[in-house]
């Protein structure tokens, strides 16, 4: 009686999960909702400031001084001395997102002893005008490198005259 | 009958079916011969499991002293690619000559590295010291990942990805170096060693190179042992109250251990000079070395 019953117990499991996957199977498929990316409007510009001199990086395998990326593509690299107080103006970014956009910064430091820590001021522009600033900070005796996040407005902001 | 029958299909079926391994590796087999155990070690960082790396040195070898052995031309034979430091630290060139009558290509791994120059009877030498700086190093490895890529393009990528980790912890070894020599002042920091094999050490992190022995412990022009050099080493040691000096893993101690009683100072180590160490110690790796050195040095100098 008990084999028949274990038996029994197999065949239910087993069908059950058979029915299932088959009714899985004959399920239409669901279309798939396209992703809505909307380009934010104006003409943006990226503007880094470095408080250091930068010099090529001598442990990488291409020796940059100074690195910025946008969407996987280049926007500024450099494999020469930067001067402290120097800014690195990047105009005319295209494919900016309305939404978060990342931007990945490397600069190098000439001085690179072990306990200096350097920075790096990254501001993005629209139409002229900073909608975003951000510090970038090292570690000690490392370069300045990172991802800086900005959140951009879909539309340019509409002053009215009459609120002043 | 019919277990004689399973028997015969079961050894047919054993000769006939390849070796998975053999197979595999008549393809795809490929190997890099290194002339000292740095490169050897900074090749296989690089190149993983995707090529067999062998050295010739073994670890505690001389390559400024080292002759060419039967063998040596048989494995070198059998390469894809050989690789060497070069500037002359292969004594005569030796891995140059086996890479030539071999006609195997040759990656010099010192290539594209600022020389320390030292001139001797008018005659400029690079030093070709030049892996104690990890900044060379990062050279080294550029060096290797151009040569492999040559060959095999299709895994440049994967090449690339491995040496850009393994340069991320050479910065992270020159960061820590600059840290733990900070504590020795910078009026201790003179380096006694064997041989003058430190200079790009020195030179990276502020010490002070003095040694017996030239550039080389042959006989090259620049190299061996002078009465001049000997007398400027025991100099330097007086002079600067210097702590301790250094014996080397791959040259005779004799000579520094007499230096040492005539200064009457201490020997302060052993480093790890031309050569890592052996499979299973703590230097067996260049990372190894540089750290264990490092602080051999700091613990005798601080």
């Amino acid at each position: 009686m008990r084999p028949l019953i274990a038996l029994a117990i197999v065949v239910l499991v087993f069908g059950s999960v058979e029915a299932y996957m088959l009714f899985q199977d004959s399920l239409p498929v669901a279309d798939v909702a396209e992703s809505v990316v909307e380009h934010a409007g104006g003409k943006f510009s990226v503007e880094l400031t470095l408080t250091f001199d930068a010099a090529p990086d001598g442990f990488a395998l291409e020796p940059v001084s100074a690195l910025v990326q946008f969407d996987g593509k280049d926007l500024f690299r450099s494999a020469e001395r930067i001067a402290a107080g120097t800014s690195i103006v990047i105009d005319n970014v295209k494919d900016i997102l309305a939404g978060k956009n990342d931007f990945y910064v490397k600069i190098v430091a000439a001085d690179e002893r072990f306990d200096l820590q350097h920075a790096v001021r990254l501001r993005v522009l629209r139409n002229g005008a900073p909608i975003a600033e951000h510090t970038l900070w090292s570690d000690p005796g490392e370069p300045v490198e990172g991802v800086v996040r900005v959140d951009v407005p879909a539309h340019v902001p509409v002053s009215h005259p009459h609120e002043h | 009958m019919l277990r004689v029958i399973l028997f015969l299909l079961a050894a047919v079926g054993f000769f006939v079916s390849p070796d998975p391994v053999s197979a595999q590796s008549k393809d795809n087999y490929r190997l890099i011969v290194c002339s000292t155990t740095q490169v050897a070690d900074l090749a296989r960082q690089v190149v993983g499991s995707r090529w067999e790396v062998q050295g010739i040195l073994a670890p505690g070898q001389d390559p400024h002293l080292y002759e060419i052995k039967p063998g040596d031309a048989r494995l070198v034979a059998q390469a894809d690619l050989c690789m060497e430091n070069g500037w002359h630290l292969e004594g005569k060139d030796w891995m140059k000559t086996l890479a030539t009558n071999a006609a195997k290509p040759l990656v010099t791994c010192a290539a594209g590295v600022k020389p320390l120059e030292l001139e001797q009877n008018d005659e400029k030498i690079f030093d070709p010291h030049t892996w104690f700086s990890p900044k060379n190093a990062t050279i080294y490895v550029r060096n290797i990942v151009a040569g492999v890529s040559e060959l095999d393009p299709q895994h440049r990528a994967e090449y690339e990805a491995r040496a850009e980790l393994y340069i991320n912890q050479l910065r992270a070894l020159h960061v820590w170096i600059q840290k733990q020599v900070s504590v020795i002042p910078p009026s201790k920091r003179i380096l006694v060693t064997s041989h003058d094999a430190f200079n790009y050490f020195c030179r990276a992190y502020g010490f002070t190179s003095a040694a017996p022995a030239g550039w080389s412990t042959g006989d090259e022009i620049g190299g061996g042992v002078t009465p001049e050099r000997r007398r400027r080493a025991v100099d330097s040691i007086r002079k600067f109250g210097v702590k301790a000096i250094f014996v080397e893993t791959s040259v005779n101690p004799k000579l520094i251990r007499q230096i040492a009683s005539d200064a009457g100072v201490e020997v302060g180590g052993q480093l790890y000079s031309d050569s890592m160490g052996a499979a299973g110690t703590a230097g067996d790796t260049y990372i190894g070395m540089m750290r264990e050195n490092v602080l051999t040095i700091v613990e005798a100098l601080q």
